[in-house]
């Protein structure tokens, strides 16, 4: 499965080795006293998910969850569904044919909008953004909202948003990293960025690759387990102020991503899988700063999506399929916000177009039009104690479904310094993708049929949340939240011709009437001496298929997270320990392995990593480390790269 | 200044990586036949010398077309020839009840003069190939395969099928598997000989 490295990459691994190189010293520099949004913080920290224009963390009409740069640099995470899987509230589902998906507050990853700089991520496979396309190194924060947050951002927004934050040059003029790591499963990786800054530019170039071996939990099988990967990215970002007025943030990403694997048909056929998704995308943001507290900030996205999927059967040609497909996204959106009084005013206008070509399409491509109003504002009605509205409401006329209404209202209360009190309630809504609406997808190694369905509903819900954040010390923050989350016609593939020999089962997407989720989310993030901070997170999660009165497949009722972490900044050590354990999950029918309808829980497991770097003078710092340490995984249910060890070194100037 | 600057360093970079990712597209790998491996027509076939039995693979994947064999000639014929004893469609088997095929089986795998079911076991095959899929003996609600629904895999049954021709020859028949080599489906094989009158 794996390839020698081409003369191409060599050429590529000697160019980036001898770029001056370190912005990950820019954003250490900058991040120091950065802290996740779990902890009270030293210094204010921004945040944009919860308006769409940056404010002080704490200051955020909703509860974000903020991991930092300095954090994702302790855990040692290589890509974004790493980073997030030790996250509280935060589940990372591992697909081991198509990558990693996560859901929020019970909901799957298609109820959750994923933006990098505010802007979509497109390219969904079942649903899922594949976030382990994403390298932590692009990173320099990840922001997480759950709950229904359609009234800002529109559909899929519905168990909520995540944003990722590139990284910029600027800590120093002249910067530089590069970055070598290998493992004991044949898999290494290698990273390089440069950054230049001036007083008023800067302009960041960071680039990887990423290659990994597949893996085979079950021995008895020819397929595979986990794919390979192979993996590119490239990003270019600058930006320019030209006064204290207007300012303009440019973006240029370019990745490929490779999942390759073995899979098994009925009659033994062997298919080599092949799945590469090659995007180009382009961000163009002028913001121009009326005020103290006046901005006008603009946005223009594109998006150039490539699929391809290979299933190559072994010894023959035919049943050997090539799919290809193309997927367009372009975004333009303008923000306007301003303070006036108590009130912190949001509003703005955003224009989604879509385009899909895919011979998984009956018509062969789809298109879809999509403009947006929306206004928040966030109204503090008094400052001793703080007491804070914040009502919002954002109207999508989406070209197939027609209008939706998205309102929101959100209040926070401060009775006392230590304790903040927040709730929210919300209405969120999904339209169906393309997929869903138009598909036809057959699936010859498996002996399965996908068909779309044009008269899906967009799928809706209503969201309601309260919490507690409690800080009586500086060492201690405890909090504690519950979440309803009510769904109306959701999506789901529900079987409309029973399998039958020769002739497949064919899957129809449908609208269920209802479902629901509920449960608790709390965490304690402990800091008791200087270096070290504790950190324990619980969920409980109650989802039901409510009109089939079944689980919700996959979702653990109880799921805890864990991390530690221990800086010795005289020593120049680190060391990180992280992890989830996640009880037991409710299977049905078929992939329950137990027939029709029959549920199956799945087995609970733990999944730990640790890591431990040492600086080695001022430029130079090695790490080592292991990831999933008690070796989770099953070939039925838990795709999980088994026990690896990991070491690597990191240069910077 | 500015811009020079960061060209030095960014353009050298930019150029290697995008040189390298420029990879070709996928393509299947030129590993086999289009098609089942088949050597004459639909059929392969070959006579085992130890009992004078033949082993016979039918490329049956279309699913519009019947693939047609004559049992007595031991060859594949056409619809229109009115020698044709069985008719092969993806996992669908049937008899020519036009000409007065009729099937009986019995559970086993070795067939033997001592096993021939009486004469009134014998049910003559649909005379349409329409009605086959529900009304030919090797069909029914109990056909010649297991089904497993979880890998949608198809299995023989251990079962003897004994067919009297068209021209009143028995024939004793097990089947042997429905993919191929390289897993295709819908290329059945049976191991077949006569059982004489």
């Amino acid at each position: 499965m794996s390839r020698p490295l081409p003369p191409r990459s060599l050429l590529l691994l000697i160019a980036v080795a001898s770029l001056p190189a370190s912005a990950w010293a820019a954003d250490l520099d900058t991040s120091d006293s950065r802290e996740s949004g779990w902890i009270s913080s030293e210094l204010p920290e921004v945040v944009v998910l919860g308006s769409r224009v940056e404010v002080r963390l704490d200051d955020a009409p909703v509860d974000t969850l903020l991991i930092t740069r300095r954090e994702i640099e302790d855990t040692g995470a290589r890509d974004l569904a790493d980073l997030l899987e030790s996250q509280p509230g935060v589940e990372i589902i591992r697909d081991g044919s198509f990558g990693a998906g996560l859901r929020l507050q019970g909901l799957q990853g298609q109820h959750v909008l994923v933006l990098i700089d505010g802007q979509r991520m497109n390219g969904r496979t079942r649903g899922n953004v594949d976030l382990s396309r994403i390298s932590t190194d692009r990173i320099a924060s990840v922001e997480v909202v759950r709950g229904a947050s359609s009234s800002l951002y529109g559909s899929e927004a519905m168990g909520g948003v995540i944003n990722i934050t590139t990284r910029r040059g600027g800590g120093k003029p002249l910067e530089a990293s590069a970055q070598l790591r290998g493992d004991s499963a044949n898999g290494y990786e290698v990273r390089g960025s440069s950054a230049i800054a001036s007083e008023s530019s800067s302009l960041r170039v960071g680039a990887g690759l990423l290659r990994s071996e597949p893996f085979q939990l079950d021995d008895a099988l020819p397929s595979t387990s986990g794919s390979a990967r192979s993996d590119w990215d490239l990003d270019v970002r600058g930006d320019h102020a030209f006064n204290s007025t207007l300012r303009i943030v440019g973006n240029v990403g370019w990745m490929s991503a490779e999942r390759a694997g073995v899979d098994l048909g009925a009659g033994g056929a062997i298919f080599d899988r092949r799945d590469r998704t090659e995007s180009l995308s382009l961000r163009l943001a002028p913001g121009i700063t009326l005020g103290d507290e006046h901005s006008l900030e603009f946005a223009f996205h594109f998006t150039d999506l490539k699929n391809q999927l290979l299933q190559d059967q072994r010894g023959s040609r035919a049943m050997d399929q090539l799919q290809i497909q193309g997927e367009q996204l372009w975004e333009a959106s303008a923000v306007h916000a301003v303070r006036l009084g108590d009130h912190h005013i949001t509003s703005g206008v955003e224009i989604l177009y879509e385009h899909l070509e895919s011979p998984r399409l009956n018509s062969g491509e789809g298109e879809r039009f999509r403009p947006a109003v929306f206004v928040q504002d966030d109204w503090q009605l008094s400052d001793e104690p703080l007491v804070a509205l914040t009502p919002g409401l954002r109207f999508d006329h989406d070209s197939d479904f027609g209008g939706q209404f998205s309102p929101k209202l959100s209040g926070r209360w401060e009775p006392v310094e230590e304790l903040l009190v927040r709730a929210s309630y919300g209405w969120g809504f999904r339209a169906a993708s393309f997929q869903e609406l138009l598909m036809h997808f057959e699936n010859p190694s498996v002996g399965y049929v996908v068909e779309g369905n044009p008269e899906l509903r967009p799928e809706s819900s209503r969201g309601a949340s309260a919490g507690l954040t409690y800080r009586p010390t500086r060492w201690l923050r405890a909090d504690l939240g519950v979440f309803r989350n009510d769904l109306q016609n959701l999506i789901t593939s529900a079987t409309t011709q029973a399998p039958a020999p020769g002739a497949p089962q064919i899957f129809q997407y449908t609208n269920v009437d209802e479902a629901r989720t509920q449960g608790v989310e709390s965490g304690v993030r402990l800091r008791p001496w200087a270096g070290w901070i504790f950190d324990l997170g619980y969920t409980f999660t109650d989802a039901k298929n409510l009109s089939a009165d079944q689980w919700l497949e996959g979702r653990p009722r109880h799921r805890a997270t864990f991390g530690t972490t221990w800086r010795a900044e005289a020593a120049g050590f680190t060391a990180n320990v992280r992890g989830e354990w996640v009880g037991e999950r409710p299977f049905y029918g078929v992939s329950s392995g137990l027939g029709e309808g029959a549920l199956r829980w799945a087995d609970p497991y733990t999944l730990a990593s640790a890591r431990i770097a040492q600086e080695l003078g001022a430029n130079v710092s090695v790490f080592v480390g292991a990831e999933n340490i008690f070796d989770a995984g099953n070939p039925d249910d838990l795709a999980l790269t088994p026990r690896s060890f990991f070491a690597g070194v990191h240069t910077s100037y | 200044m500015f811009r020079r600057r960061i060209a030095i360093p960014a353009i050298p970079a930019i150029l290697a990586l995008l040189t390298a990712a420029c990879a070709d597209d996928l393509a299947p790998a030129d590993d086999g036949p289009d098609e089942p491996e088949i050597t004459d027509g639909h059929i392969s076939q070959s006579l085992n010398p130890e009992d004078g039995t033949w082993t016979t693979t039918v490329d049956a994947t279309s699913f519009e077309e019947w693939i047609y064999y004559d049992l007595d000639g031991a060859a594949e014929t056409t619809a229109s020839s009115t020698a044709w004893d069985l008719a092969f469609q993806r996992m669908n088997v049937a008899g020519n009840g036009a000409e007065g095929v009729a099937v009986a089986w019995i559970e086993g795998a070795i067939p033997s003069p001592d096993l021939i079911p009486a004469e009134g076991a014998f049910l003559v095959e649909p005379s349409n190939l329409e009605d086959s899929v529900s009304e030919s003996s090797f069909q029914t609600d109990d056909p010649w395969y297991s089904y497993e629904i979880s890998t949608h895999t198809l299995t023989p049954h251990a079962r003897v099928y004994f067919v009297r021709s068209g021209e009143g020859a028995l024939f004793a028949l097990t089947f042997l598997g429905y993919y191929d080599a390289a897993g295709t489906a819908a290329v059945p094989s049976f191991r077949w000989g006569s059982m004489g009158r």
